[in-house]
């Protein structure tokens, strides 16, 4: 459980526009076990995505990795050849994204869409392959794999595509699987099961999850670690569990106070007056400096240093 | 009506909306039933709450309260009905807000202009009053004036939700469909619109039938709730009552599906599989999905006969000491004999509804 699958040492995403640079993510640093789920949460715009893409090498082209790490499974993913990285692609690390329907093809069967990892990543027979696509399908509950194996994406409804996507990403049994706004799109209900299922797949495999989400509710559900991230820099991280109950940065208590709970009825939500500056903008050493309350002259003029608040809780903020 | 918060704003009563596929190369023709017999009222006043799966025909409803599709039975808004009045006369009664601010929104239209508009199309008052009414509204919607010659694409998500808003009260309508019109937004800026609703909701007097697939947003803005399943209201009632104590397995299973940040889980009780309407034809429309399904809700006859064949909700809501008041006048044709009319002097009307033959204790 204590070795890492993934380390992330101070990377920096910029984006290049008109000839200028900006820091869409700012020197964060985090790791993830093997076997282990860990959530990143935030508002949009605040390089979640931006992250995860980078992980997997899909940025476009104007926006780069300009410093730091990205060591998975011993190898630093920014000095290895494009080959290797493309053999990790899509086997030992995958991703499924929000929108099920736009990363399925349309005309071809889920059969074929979802053996076709097998395909690239190695030589199966056809035998295996199709074993092999039927497992997956059975693994994420699809009713009926055979059956579903025939079908075209537009027959099945938006929570059974999403299942095909998950199949897709655990056919080759990866290390470690990112989970971009997986249930985003999805009934409450339908995101419960599908996030029963990612739960079920991590004990079974021991494939470890990246999971990015807006919704502190779904990252509870299953991460046991949580990292809080706000305009490109990581804020506060810790277990989910000490997060949820004894949140430290302001942004932190913000997100957790403004979801609608039973206990809220009646009161005003505390919602976080502002919102997430746009890259482009100039931000101060604290990004969260603008938008928060408690803020002092010092978030403006220094960085906020790395705090330990227990264990594995740290904290990037001034305030005591 | 001698009582202005019991004043109907909207009567829905036995609303069933049905289209036909007609067919293609390899499919038979067949008929498909969206709304079921659908039946609730709405006060003056109040914000009402619809919740439901996607597909379950909650915005269906919404849609045809708006007179935006065909449907068999009656919705009247303030008194009118769609084919008794002529349309501009019903759409200042009632307007919507919708999911994704942006697809509402001209994108080469200036705020102050979108906000006119519904001012412009019915022949109020003068270019200069227009616009002043349109920089009202932005104040009340939290804009500022600085916003008025500004286009959709410069605003952030909460921003053109708010015109959205805005542009849905400038004819001071009496009712206001919100048709999930936090869900597309993040949790923080989803709260600031939830904070605008409710602070509007206290200046200016109009209903508000709020559809959502989030028990716990709803729960949070509304009065009385409706739940709604393959286009049955299968529960209805007080927000409180309803979501302390839900009644139908259903509401349960929506309920424990909402990913918490309090811990509380009986999810495993439930399969949050969809299954197809033909499973069981002639039982419960819910039967699959039911931990608590007996071998009766397979053959009884599906949901809408459910209701009077269980006593309870009626004594229910009397022993909760909600002040039952009188029964939703049309909310069921079998139930209409049950209850004396007249206690009109109730505020609010707080009694509780299940549709189901084996109601959660």
């Amino acid at each position: 459980m204590s070795e890492n699958i993934l380390e992330v040492q101070h990377m920096t995403i910029t984006l290049y526009e008109n000839g200028t640079s900006y820091k869409m993510v700012n020197r964060i640093s985090f790791t993830v076990c093997k076997g282990e789920i860990v959530g990143i949460v935030g508002e949009s715009g605040c390089g979640k995505s931006m992250t995860a893409l980078a992980l997997q090498d899909l940025l476009k082209n104007h926006i780069k990795v300009t410093e730091g790490s990205m060591i998975f499974d011993g190898k630093d993913l920014r000095t290895i050849s494009a080959a290797e990285r493309r053999q990790i692609n899509g086997s030992d690390m995958t991703m499924i994204f929000q929108e099920p329907m736009t990363s399925l093809n349309p005309l071809h069967r889920i059969g074929d869409q979802v053996g076709e990892v097998l395909l690239l990543h190695g030589h199966h027979s056809e035998a295996e392959i199709r074993e092999r696509t039927l497992e997956a399908l059975q693994m994420v509950e699809l009713p009926d794999p055979e059956k579903a194996m025939r079908m075209y994406p537009h027959e099945l409804s938006g929570g059974m595509r999403q299942r095909v996507m998950i199949a897709m990403g655990i056919i080759a049994r990866p290390k470690l699987l990112i989970a971009d706004e997986p249930t985003t799109a999805l009934d409450v209900t339908t995101q419960a099961h599908v996030l029963e299922l990612l739960k079920r797949i991590n004990q079974q495999t021991g494939t470890a999850i990246l999971l990015i989400s807006h919704d502190l509710g779904v990252i509870n559900k299953i991460c046991s670690r949580v990292l809080v991230m706000y305009a490109g820099k990581i804020v506060e991280q810790g277990r989910t569990e000490d997060i949820l109950k004894n949140p430290v940065h302001p942004y932190t208590k913000g997100l957790i106070a403004s979801i609608p709970t039973r206990r809220m009825k009646g009161a005003p939500l505390a919602s976080i007056p502002g919102r997430v500056p746009p890259v482009t903008e100039e931000k101060p050493p604290c990004p969260f400096a603008s938008r928060c309350d408690k803020g002092t002259k010092e978030c403006f003029t220094e960085y906020p240093a790395r705090r330990t608040i227990s264990g594995d809780h740290i904290l990037w903020c001034h305030m005591p | 009506m001698d009582n202005k918060k019991c004043e109907e704003i909207l009567e829905i009563s036995h609303v069933t909306n049905r289209y036909r596929d007609s067919g293609g190369l390899f499919s038979k023709a067949k008929t498909t039933r969206v709304l079921n017999d659908v039946s609730l009222t709405i006060h003056r006043d109040e914000l009402f709450g619809l919740v439901g799966e996607s597909g379950c025909g909650k915005s269906t409803l919404g849609k045809a309260v708006l007179g935006l599709i065909p449907y068999e039975g009656e919705i009247r808004v303030a008194g009118l009905e769609h084919a008794g009045s002529s349309r501009r006369e019903f759409t200042s009664n009632v307007q919507a807000v919708f999911q994704d601010p942006l697809s509402s929104l001209n994108p080469r239209r200036t705020i102050a202009k979108t906000l006119e508009e519904p001012l412009l199309a019915h022949g109020i008052g003068t270019k200069e009053s227009r616009r002043q009414k349109a920089l009202e509204m932005l104040e009340l919607v939290g804009l500022d004036a600085t916003y008025a010659d500004r286009l959709p694409r410069d605003l952030s998500g909460g921003q053109r939700q708010r015109v959205c808003i805005g542009a849905a009260l400038m004819l001071d309508p009496d009712l206001v469909i919100a048709d999930e019109a936090t869900s597309a937004l993040d949790v923080s800026v989803g709260a600031q619109i939830l904070n605008l609703f409710q602070e509007i909701h206290e200046r200016k007097d109009f209903a508000m039938l709020f559809i959502s697939h989030n028990l716990n947003v709803v729960y949070y803005l509304c009065d009385r709730i409706a739940v709604m399943y393959r286009g049955s209201i299968v529960e209805q009632g007080d927000a409180e009552s309803l979501y302390n104590n839900p009644r139908h397995p259903y509401t349960r299973m929506l309920l424990s599906a909402i990913p918490e940040i309090e811990e509380s889980d009986e999810l495993s009780q439930y399969s949050f599989e969809q299954t197809r309407r033909e499973a069981v034809p002639e039982g419960c429309d819910f039967y699959h999905r039911c931990p608590y399904a007996t071998e009766a809700c397979k053959t009884r006859p599906g949901l809408e006969d459910c209701l009077d064949a269980d006593p309870d909700p009626a004594k229910e809501a009397a022993g909760q000491g909600t002040a039952a008041g009188r029964p939703d006048a049309g909310r069921d044709p079998a139930a209409g004999g049950s209850g004396p009319e007249t206690t009109a002097a109730a505020p609010v009307v707080r009694e509780h509804l299940v549709r189901c033959w084996n109601p959660v204790k």
